[in-house]
């Protein structure tokens, strides 16, 4: 496998019972590129991540992160991903900081005061740090949520749905943030509904529908009129 | 940094933000506290002044009491994970999912204890027993009993976390496998509250011991695969 693909996924199926959320993916990401995939509800995009953040394990397949088999070697693999989701994975009766530092432990960062600063100075939270998370917003807690996300310095961030919830401000920080990481050569992987903001920031584009990508290519030469009518050929 | 530096700096990451937040809420530990209290008074008043009766019987309830208090401690805890999914926050910082197992088996044994410490003074005026009188004993008791309810109720507390009915699944899988463990522990303290000292109860002891063992053993070789749901 070649060293440049941080993501190499091969037949991954996912069956939970009788019910197969994944039929079968194939999908290759090189390091710094960012990769949107699009769906309706229920194509398995959420299940896709959740393995690929080595939450819940394949059914059948291989997947390999930074060169490592996310099944077998998933602790290795673990500290080089930051995951996004609808949920904020934060601690209501904690302040800010306290979630931060908590996070920040877990994952063995250094400098961690330092970096909670930093990353609290993204979000533009810094003035709220010492409050608790269930006294914030819905969007203020989504803004720590991607402060959370981004502490440890992942090398592939995994984005479920990460405009879901946010305003517009926040929406705003998400999006600067993450054309920022593209710069720095971070990894992307977001799925998401709109299409217009997905086609903007990926350089890679799939379509999974009905757990299996039925349509990838990269995003140079594709509108949005075009990839709109992509989207409903193969989903429909 | 090695493997087991990691796993004990994420033990301790995850043990300091539990008890930080029940000190913050005290949501579990009062609900535990308030819970053993009343089921001792009820049996108190049930039993009435039948001194012989409540020095056979006070061990069984104190037991019993504990035992509930554990379904109702880990029940506050699986929801506060459950709240935003913070346990798959957890999982995925984790190096060793083992940690977390560990992590809130300490901190469920660390309410225990300390429900039992506020109760044993209480129970020994109502019950009229002197726990002072062998209380190395029974700290050794109690510590294994314990020790064996956070094992046993941390494994089943996260199994059902992600299931439909949780509330009614952990008592239904955790009050079968407890009763070896609670009999032991019910048996020991009784010996003791009827003067008995520790070389009476050893077989007990063996009982909880080899108990605490086995489960514990279990538990962090099955953990990994329970925690995925």
């Amino acid at each position: 496998m070649s060293t440049e693909m941080m993501v190499h996924l091969e037949g991954v199926m996912k069956r939970f019972g009788a019910m197969t959320a994944l039929r079968g993916i194939d999908l290759q990401i090189k390091r710094g590129h960012c990769l949107g995939i699009f769906g309706p509800n229920g194509a398995g995009k959420t299940t896709l991540l959740r393995i690929l953040a080595t939450l819940i394990r394949p059914s059948a397949g291989t997947i390999y992160i930074a060169g490592r088999d996310a099944v077998r070697e998933a602790e290795k693999v673990r500290p080089l991903l930051g995951v996004l989701s609808h949920r904020t994975f934060l601690y209501g009766h904690l302040t800010a900081c306290e979630n931060l530092r908590f996070y920040g432990r877990m994952f063995g960062v250094k400098k961690l005061t330092e970096r909670i600063t930093e990353v609290l100075q993204v979000v533009g939270l810094e003035a709220n740090s010492y409050q608790l998370v269930r006294t914030y917003s819905r969007g203020m807690q989504q803004r720590l949520a991607i402060a959370r996300t981004i502490l440890h310095r992942p090398a592939l961030l995994l984005l479920d749905e990460p405009y879901t919830g946010l305003d517009q401000h926040a929406t705003g920080i998400l999006q600067e943030l993450l054309l920022q990481l593209r710069s720095e050569s971070c990894t992307i992987i977001m799925s998401t509904h709109d299409l217009h903001r997905g086609l903007n920031l990926c350089d890679e584009i799939a379509i999974q529908c009905r757990g299996k990508i039925v349509y990838s290519s990269t995003s140079l030469g594709v509108d949005m009129q075009g990839l709109e009518e992509l989207y409903n050929t193969y989903v429909e | 940094m090695s493997s087991s530096k990691i796993f004990i700096q994420q033990v301790f990451a995850l043990l300091a933000k539990d008890l930080k937040t029940e000190w913050r809420t005290r949501e579990i530990f009062t609900s535990m506290f308030v819970f053993t209290v009343l089921v001792v008074v009820v049996f108190n008043f049930a039993i009435g002044a039948d001194t012989e009766l409540i020095r056979q019987v006070a061990s069984g309830v104190v037991w019993v009491a504990l035992l509930f208090a554990t379904v109702l401690g880990l029940q506050r805890a699986g929801h506060m994970e459950s709240e935003e999914d913070s346990l798959q926050g957890v999982l995925l910082a984790l190096h060793d999912r083992s940690a977390l197992f560990v992590a809130k088996m300490v901190a469920q044994m660390l309410y225990l204890l300390g429900v039992v410490v506020c109760t044993l003074p209480l129970c020994s005026i109502w019950f009229r027993i002197d726990f002072t009188a062998c209380i190395g004993a029974f700290g050794i008791v109690f510590v294994l009993g314990i020790l064996g309810l956070s094992i046993v109720g941390t494994l089943f507390s996260i199994m059902v976390l992600h299931t439909r009915a949780h509330e009614v699944m952990l008592p239904i899988l955790f009050l079968p496998v407890s009763i070896p463990l609670t009999i032991a522990a019910v048996y020991a303290t009784a010996q003791l509250i009827a003067g008995k000292g520790l070389k009476d109860i050893a077989d007990y002891l063996a009982l909880l011991s080899v108990f605490d063992i086995i489960f514990f053993m279990l538990s962090i070789m099955v953990f990994d695969y329970i925690v995925e749901g």
